[in-house]
């Protein structure tokens, strides 16, 4: 097997102790773990030396930097050899099989880099490379269900009018830096066959950068990539209890774009202190010329999807015949934090109540979004199986990436498009929705009303008339 | 809302972590200074707002009534020139939608 593109890696800031992380004998628990932990002045220096050495940083923590970079600059800095390796393990089900080690013979244990030859010798004590997970036991292509529903990549990008993009303006999201701020993201086997790129960074309180639990972020990016296939995708893995913080990283990687899957049910002012914080958050990276696209709610009055800066992502529903009405699971409704703020702005394709059980999306296998809608008849429930890593979902959270994706889209036509452009332009060439009520009881009418705001959003128009902004 | 839960695979303990958000206008020196010498790990300020994260004890010994669950944590061990420079320091609650927060 070659070598992945990118190697990820946990590199050791010298203890306090004296003694390394990766040569003592003792075991590390709680109790002793302090001696392991680096003084903040050599985590600094050594996050300082490893960015100047060319690697990615992700997440800086008392005991190890989460570093990032492609194999031969670990082998020109660390002064070593990267290999392969398959070797025998168990994986999901309890299936034997082979996975892909990346090794180094640096020393006999197995995965640590040796750093005393290396320009940051004098602050970090060794490099443990992470070991690759390859979960196998997944399907990547979604169990058949008779009951009307999308799939990704296809049903969604031509319900929101993007094969046109793809196919004859030739634009896929290259070049465009989306990040996601969600519960993480899992190589799904359908992510991997159809050869998108990600990376995962950890959000501060956030860990197992391979695992998403939830399974909702790793679902909600399939729409993401089914609208703009070649973006640069990262997900910000977020803490649940630090979410602004996650959001707070995700701005310091200064993307093209954020899409923000989640938020607090606030319907009356005043906003608590971590929603002000958030919105003080949200304001800077507009400012600085981020697009933030967020979902307007399920059922609740979301924050930061009311935030006036961001573009708010609201539900349609598409019937069978390509019908279209107001999606009684999507939020929609007048801002009272915010005056004349209406929300949504526009609307991506979204099911109906009682559980929104519509698009077929990847998830971790047993994750919470597998077992909480597999094993039940639809349309509560999505009838796949609790652990075959396949969920029927979708909310205003789907919304989101896919609003997100024409963002990419229109950003690549346009590389100076502005926040404000992406919602002018999504808002004037989405498609009318004149049917149906949302989950608040709003009615769809002719021209923008609360329901669906403009209505469904259309790719193609979105990005003809970005391009024609140049 | 999604529907009622069942016994969901479930992830390993994080890391202790707090969102220090500081008053309008207000610049982050002196308070980032303090967080970082007392030795906690300290993310990018953004709007009004950075996030502190440390192992546990240190986490305890700063604010005490940190537990790990969402809460304004009290500020009386901060020293008062810093706590001056500081609207507050919260443990957020899960969001209320999307990726479902812990039993």
């Amino acid at each position: 097997m070659p070598l992945p593109e990118v190697v990820y890696a946990q590199a050791s800031p010298t203890s306090m102790g004296g003694t390394s992380l990766f040569a003592t004998g003792a075991r590390i628990r709680a109790a002793n773990v302090p001696s392991f932990f680096a003084s903040a002045g050599v985590v600094r220096a050594a996050e300082r030396a490893l960015k100047r050495a060319g690697f990615k940083v992700l997440n800086v923590a008392p005991t190890t930097i989460n570093i990032a970079g492609p194999p031969d600059l670990y082998e020109s800095v660390f002064q070593t050899e990267l290999f392969t390796e398959e070797r025998e393990v168990v994986k999901l089900l309890g299936t034997p099989d082979t996975a892909t080690f990346v090794e180094t013979r640096d020393t006999d244990m197995p995965g640590l880099i040796d750093t005393s030859n290396s320009p940051v010798a004098n602050v970090v004590e060794g490099v443990a490379i992470e070991r690759p997970v390859y979960y196998m036991a997944p399907n990547a292509y979604p169990p058949p269900k008779a009951y009307w529903h999308l799939r990704v990549p296809g049903d969604v990008s031509m319900g929101l009018g993007a094969d046109a993009v793809h196919r004859r303006m030739g634009l896929t999201g290259k070049g465009v830096n989306v990040v996601m701020v969600d519960s993480g993201w899992f190589a799904h086997p359908y992510f991997v066959g159809r050869g998108y790129r990600a990376s995962v960074g950890l959000g501060p309180g956030a860990m197992n950068i391979n695992l998403d639990g939830s399974g909702h972020g790793t679902g909600e990016s399939a729409n993401l990539y089914a609208l703009a296939p070649d973006i640069e995708f990262t997900m910000m893995k977020m803490s649940f209890f630090n979410s602004t913080a996650a959001f707070n990283a995700a701005v310091a990687l200064q993307p093209d774009i954020i899409s923000v899957s989640w938020g607090t049910d606030v319907e009356k002012p005043p906003l608590g202190a971590a929603d002000r914080a958030l919105a003080a958050s949200v304001a800077a990276a507009v400012e600085s010329g981020i697009i933030v696209v967020a979902a307007s709610g399920n059922g609740q009055f979301s924050f930061p999807g009311q935030h006036p800066d961001v573009i708010s992502a609201g539900g349609v529903y598409m019937e069978e015949d390509g019908a279209l009405q107001a999606s009684s699971y999507a939020s929609g409704f007048p801002s009272k934090i915010f005056s004349r703020r209406n929300t949504p702005d526009v609307s991506g394709l979204v099911g109906m109540a009682p559980n929104g059980t519509y698009i077929a999306l990847p998830v971790e296998p047993s994750s919470e979004m597998d077992t909480v809608f597999g094993g039940g008849a639809h349309p509560a429930k999505d009838e796949t199986k609790t652990d075959d890593g396949w969920a029927m979902f979708s909310g205003t959270s789907a919304a989101a990436p896919q609003l997100a994706g024409i963002c990419a889209l229109m950003k690549e036509a346009n590389p100076n498009l502005t926040p404000k452009d992406a919602r002018d332009i999504l808002k004037r060439t989405a498609r009318d929705v004149k049917k149906g009520k949302n989950a608040m009881g709003h009615r769809a009418k002719a021209g923008r009303d609360v329901a669906t705001g403009a209505g469904l959003a259309d790719a193609q128009k979105a990005v003809q008339a970005a391009a024609r902004r140049r | 809302m999604p529907p009622p839960r069942r016994r969901p695979r479930r992830e390993a303990d994080r890391p202790a972590a707090a969102l220090a958000i500081l008053p309008q206008g207000q610049s982050d020196d002196e308070v980032r200074e303090f967080f970082e010498q007392a030795g906690f790990a300290v993310g990018p300020t953004v709007g009004i707002s950075f996030s502190i994260e440390a192992p546990e004890p240190l986490m305890k010994e700063t604010f005490p009534d940190f537990d790990g669950r969402p809460r304004e944590l009290s500020l009386r061990k901060v020293p008062r020139k810093v706590r001056r420079r500081l609207d507050s320091v919260v443990v957020e609650r899960p969001p209320d939608f999307g990726p479902f927060g812990p039993p």
